[in-house]
């Protein structure tokens, strides 16, 4: 199958002015901002909307409050689409648009859509790095972000009763490749053979409900983690965990809490595979969720005081 | 004449044990171990060397207590060596060693001595960063495993009773280049200068802080490690052997290095850092008010960071 990636994301929301102002600080760009519609987009064109909870136009609810009603995957070409809408049509309803597009549901009832990509092919430059051999920037510093700028949507992630039931549908129906597993727990799962180490996470809910836990933006570098996570920190959002340290993808995060339901993250430096990666048997446990991670953030507040110590001549 | 970078530190310390103990743990390379001293090693061979501070034939000590005796700078040739020997002596008294290593000391006190440089030139590639459309890394993780391994002796950094003087010293006599400067909040009197012994070189390998007790201090010793994720991997594992964050991780606005300071038995305290800026000639001293805490860093953690407590959330997924 030629899935690409996440092209679009829709939230059901209680507060649109609360997921209006988290979207404005998230550093998406808007596109429209009404009462019934706010739609923003990634520098790649990847759309991030909002509509009231109650919106007619959603697919029902996977839990009550906020939360994503409807995930649309970017694919290649129009026989992808109907490769899969043949697929899907075998055991469940699907819906086509005037444009082409195609809704279903997966089978925790998230809205599931699939439509020929309208991502902007984009150049995403990281910032260089040096060693003294290894020199890729000269004469420059190194960037410092005052705000994140989210380049595309890297992946969902979503507890749910049966996480085998969840693999097996994503990659027996739709194409998917399995990229590491902890066994009876959780699958990271890629839409393409090569790609992102994972576009879709699912974990056993232990008491058996379906729950969204978050959605991931790419940014450029580790520097615009640091930059954009203190920026959504000084406008007053709460980190649910980070900055830290993914072992597993090899990236480095930062999670808010989101009006629009579960956290967002910013994310960077993600492992790369093909089909010759093996997928891991992980063993679940703190360290494999982070190699270092802080709880709240990283208090500015303290850094006069980091200055003045570190600035001190003479050291204790 | 160029002066390449630091060949060797030379700590004269009160706790020869504690000292000991701090460099091996630190990632250091054994060279040489005894009674009344020890050498390590970073990967390129730049020696540190820890003596007891009353071993009578150490330089005079620019303060009480642990701290650097003497700092060995490299140059690129035996002319050089000679050429810096020549000038030093018609200002001041220079001794010569049998192996033409030249020893003097600057104008804060501090012992310096210059040799023809032994340490290799190593060539290092940080871990290959991915980006969307540019991977550098394909099927490999990221990750740096086990401790830090410092390439190579970055910089020293002294609190001494005039910077601007002490600058003049290695810039008049050595060829040193002035990368940057920090000044008091008044941004006429200058709080500290950033110096390179060679261009094109790193940022700094000497930064000049003003001591305002008119006393030379040893402020810290700076080791480069690879890459961002060997300056948290390996402080990680440094800070579990027990030794104390004095602050980071970080990162710093001048030089763009991160950062994680440890407090350090030699004297003074021991940076791990990486992916410092290049400078040329083509370069442009910029001035800081060196008082305010966003020109020292863009962000830092004043006492380290730590596994993960807890992982994922899976019963709380619904948290708004």
């Amino acid at each position: 199958m030629g899935l690409i990636g996440i092209d679009q994301v829709v939230y059901g929301v209680e507060d649109m002015a609360q997921a209006r102002k988290f979207l404005d600080d998230w550093g998406v760009k808007p596109l429209a901002q009404t009462d019934a519609a706010l739609e923003y987009e990634t520098a790649d064109g990847s759309g991030v909307w909002a509509r009231p909870k109650d919106a007619n136009d959603l697919p029902a609810a996977v839990e009550g409050g906020n939360t994503l009603r409807r995930i649309i995957w970017g694919a290649q070409s129009k026989e992808d689409l109907q490769r899969i809408a043949a697929e899907l049509s075998k055991d469940r309803k699907v819906a086509e648009d005037k444009d082409g597009t195609i809704h279903s549901t997966d089978p925790h009832g998230l809205g599931i859509s699939f439509r020929v990509s309208k991502k902007r092919p984009i150049k995403i430059e990281r910032a260089p790095v040096n060693t003294p051999t290894h020199v890729e920037r000269v004469d420059m510093p190194a960037p410092i972000y005052d705000h994140a700028v989210p380049q595309r949507i890297g992946h969902m992630v979503m507890a749910v009763p049966d996480q085998e039931a969840a693999e097996r549908f994503y990659a027996d129906r739709l194409g998917f490749t399995v990229s590491d597993r902890y066994p009876g727990w959780a699958t990271f799962l890629r839409c393409s053979p090569e790609g992102d180490h994972h576009n879709l996470f699912f974990m056993k809910h232990p008491e058996g409900r379906v729950g969204l836990n978050h959605v991931a933006f790419t940014v450029r570098d580790v520097h615009e983690v640091f930059g954009g996570g203190l920026n959504v920190s000084r406008k007053g959002w709460k980190t649910e965990v980070g900055p830290g340290r993914h072992p597993v993808s090899s990236a480095y995060f930062w999670y808010f809490m989101s009006p629009l339901g579960g956290a967002n993250e910013y994310y960077a430096d993600e492992d790369h595979l093909t089909p010759k990666w093996k997928p891991r048997e992980l063993k679940r446990s703190p360290q494999m969720f982070a190699e270092w991670a802080l709880q709240q953030g990283i208090d500015e507040t303290r850094r006069p005081a980091s200055v003045a110590h570190i600035n001190e001549a003479k050291k204790p | 004449m160029t002066v390449t970078g630091i060949e060797a530190v030379t700590y004269g310390v009160s706790d020869l044990d504690a000292a000991r103990r701090f460099l091996s743990d630190w990632g250091l390379q054994k060279r040489g171990n005894g009674q009344t001293g020890a050498v390590f090693a970073t990967k390129d061979g730049a020696t540190i060397t820890i003596r007891r501070r009353e071993a009578n034939d150490l330089p005079a000590a620019i303060e009480d207590g642990s701290t650097v005796r003497e700092v060995v700078w490299g140059v690129d040739s035996k002319q050089a060596l000679q050429k810096i020997g020549a000038k030093l002596s018609r200002t001041q008294d220079v001794k010569v060693g049998r192996d033409g290593t030249i020893r003097a000391t600057d104008p804060a006190g501090l012992a310096i001595a210059f040799q023809v440089q032994k340490r290799k030139n190593l060539k290092v590639a940080p871990t290959p960063v991915n980006t969307p459309g540019i991977w550098n890394r394909i099927d490999a993780p990221a990750l740096h495993e086990g401790p830090a391994e410092p390439l190579t002796i970055g910089h020293v950094v002294l609190g001494v009773p005039d910077p601007d003087k002490e600058a003049a010293y290695y810039v008049k006599n050595f060829g040193f280049g002035i990368s940057d400067r920090y000044m008091y909040a008044d941004m006429k009197r200058t709080r500290g200068l950033f110096l390179r012994p060679s261009t094109p070189g790193g940022h700094h390998n000497l930064f000049l802080l003003h001591s305002p007790d008119g006393q030379t201090h040893l402020n810290h010793v700076a080791f480069m490690v690879r890459d961002v994720n060997e300056v948290f991997a390996g402080g990680m594992q440094f800070a579990k052997k027990g030794w104390t964050t004095e602050i980071g991780p970080g990162r710093h606005v001048i030089s763009s290095a991160y950062f994680w300071y440890f407090k350090n038995p030699c004297g003074g305290a021991a940076e791990y850092f990486c992916d410092e800026d290049r400078i040329t000639k083509k370069w442009k001293p910029r001035k800081f008010n060196g008082e305010l805490p966003e020109n020292f860093a863009e962000w830092a953690v004043l006492h380290g960071v730590q596994p993960a407590k807890a992982d994922i959330k899976t019963t709380d997924t619904h948290r708004a």
